[in-house]
């Protein structure tokens, strides 16, 4: 279903030369542990009444990460991330979709540690308790946002390795919004090669798709002014939805901890939209049209960070 | 100020919520912009009770000078608390109102309308959102699949 893709693993390289905090320290090695140790488990993503099982075999050998991810409720879906390297099997679908240097980072792995920095820019990080998660003790890291724009993360980091074992991230109201959460998991020093395996590898018949290609020069015409403190383009690309004459332009932008996806699409292609906002599965989204094209941006992020990333979206060469 | 009124009345928001964001963003009268935004986001959880009507009310009532369409506003936010509850899809259009007293001073008011989203938006809406949480996130996958397959 994907047309040409463009992947920009940029982020903006101006990270002020500060001495590096106890903060962004922390952040470290929580970014580091999924690249020091092996293990085995279950998490859990919940939000509102909506929840999800995926089990996940994990080896750190010589610097390299392997991972094998499956989905145990809805669907089958298997993830084989190698590096930064990601294929996705959807058995009821027959498709197998490649990836290379994915920005795609999935449950315990938060962020790069190149990352850590920057995220401790805006982020305040404290402790706060310990609790036990999953049979292992962890410690509470609470980020606390230095500006409006991001809400507050809390993580459970395991004590001794400083794996995240819980992630939530909670609004100006202290409601939890989303949370990823190991059930079960084992700490080990080696991981059974079986368990990194995809359980059909034959996809022989397999519609293959593949995530990188070309881009499409229609891309340079739509480029954001002014972005919230952070955030920085990750990937655009293109692609064809149900129903829709004209492919939709699909933009993410992260600050390395959130996401936030940016909708483009010609206003003949869907019904009317208007503007302004709405939420959607605890997301919330900001709807706005811009010349002929209807714009949304949609994440589990504050309205106004919304509202200022679609203010921002201009179109070049646009006719007045 | 009385442009902005009429560009308001007129439904031509381009720009003013930019506007309103850039300000937030420049940290000028954060607090006030905090609070507007908190009541905007509790008008979208749908969570608020009958708070956000009361919350208007009081800061209002706080500032006692006040734009004559004062009753609108106080209307429109109890309008707001309770079609909310009702409608999964809301959306919340935002504007605001500024207002020179006296003083030369500037004040903001801020006017939370809702305009129920059109029918056919709402699946156009949980299209984008299965995008963003499958694609991105790789959470929701039974309905990012099914959009996919839909596709081909």
């Amino acid at each position: 279903m994907r047309l040409p893709v463009l992947l920009l693993a940029f982020w903006s390289s101006a990270v002020l030369a500060e001495p590096a905090s106890e903060g962004s320290e922390w952040l470290l090695r929580m970014a580091s542990a999924s690249r020091e140790v092996s293990f085995v488990g279950t998490f859990m993503y919940q939000r509102g009444d909506f929840n999800e099982t995926t089990r996940i075999a994990h080896r750190s050998e010589s610097g390299q990460s392997i991972d094998h991810l499956e989905t145990l409720s809805g669907r089958q879906r298997e993830i084989v991330r190698v590096g930064q390297d990601v294929t996705w099997y959807m058995p009821e679908s027959k498709t197998v979709r490649t990836e290379r240097q994915s920005y795609r980072r999935f449950f315990p792995d938060l962020f790069g540690p190149e990352r850590a920095r920057t995220v401790s820019q805006f982020y305040e990080i404290s402790r706060a308790g310990t609790d036990r998660v999953a049979g292992y003790d962890c410690v509470n890291y609470v980020l606390t946002p230095k500006d409006n724009f991001r809400y507050r993360q809390s993580i459970c980091a395991e004590t001794k390795t400083w794996l995240p074992l819980r992630v939530a991230t909670v609004n100006e109201r202290q409601d939890r919004l989303e949370t990823f959460a190991f059930s079960q998991l084992q700490l080990l020093p080696k991981i059974d090669p079986n368990d990194l395996r995809v359980r059909n590898p034959d996809t022989s018949g397999w519609t293959q798709e593949s995530a990188a290609q070309a881009a499409d020069p229609a891309f340079g015409n739509w480029f954001f002014r002014e972005l919230p403190a952070g955030f920085a383009m990750v990937s655009e690309s293109q692609r064809v939805m149900p129903g829709r004459p004209q492919p939709v332009i699909h933009k993410v932008l992260s600050d390395g901890m959130v996401w936030v996806s940016v909708f483009i699409e010609p206003l003949s292609n869907t019904p009317a939209m208007g503007r302004g906002l709405s939420q959607q599965g605890g997301a919330n989204a900001y709807s706005r049209p811009i010349g002929n094209h209807h714009v949304t941006v949609v994440g589990l992020v504050p309205v106004q960070t919304l509202v200022l990333i679609g203010g921002a979206l201009t179109q070049r060469n646009a006719a007045p | 100020m009385n442009e902005r009124l009429s560009a308001l009345m007129d439904g031509e928001l381009d720009g003013l919520e930019a506007d309103l964001a850039l300000r937030s963003l420049k940290q000028e009268d954060a607090r006030g912009d905090w609070e507007s935004w908190h009541l905007i986001g509790d008008v979208l959880r749908g969570d608020h009770g009958c708070s956000v009507a009361a919350r208007v009310s009081q800061r209002l009532a706080e500032e006692p000078t006040v734009f004559a369409p004062r009753p609108l506003l106080n209307q429109q936010a109890r309008s707001v608390a309770l079609s909310a509850a009702a409608s999964v899809a809301a959306v919340a259009v935002v504007g605001y109102l500024a207002l020179t007293t006296a003083g030369g001073q500037t004040q903001d008011r801020y006017d939370v309308r809702q305009v129920r989203l059109a029918p056919q938006a709402a699946p156009v809406l949980a299209d984008y959102m299965a995008l963003h949480q499958g694609e991105v996130r790789n959470i929701g996958m039974d309905g990012y699949d099914r959009l996919a397959e839909a596709a081909r």
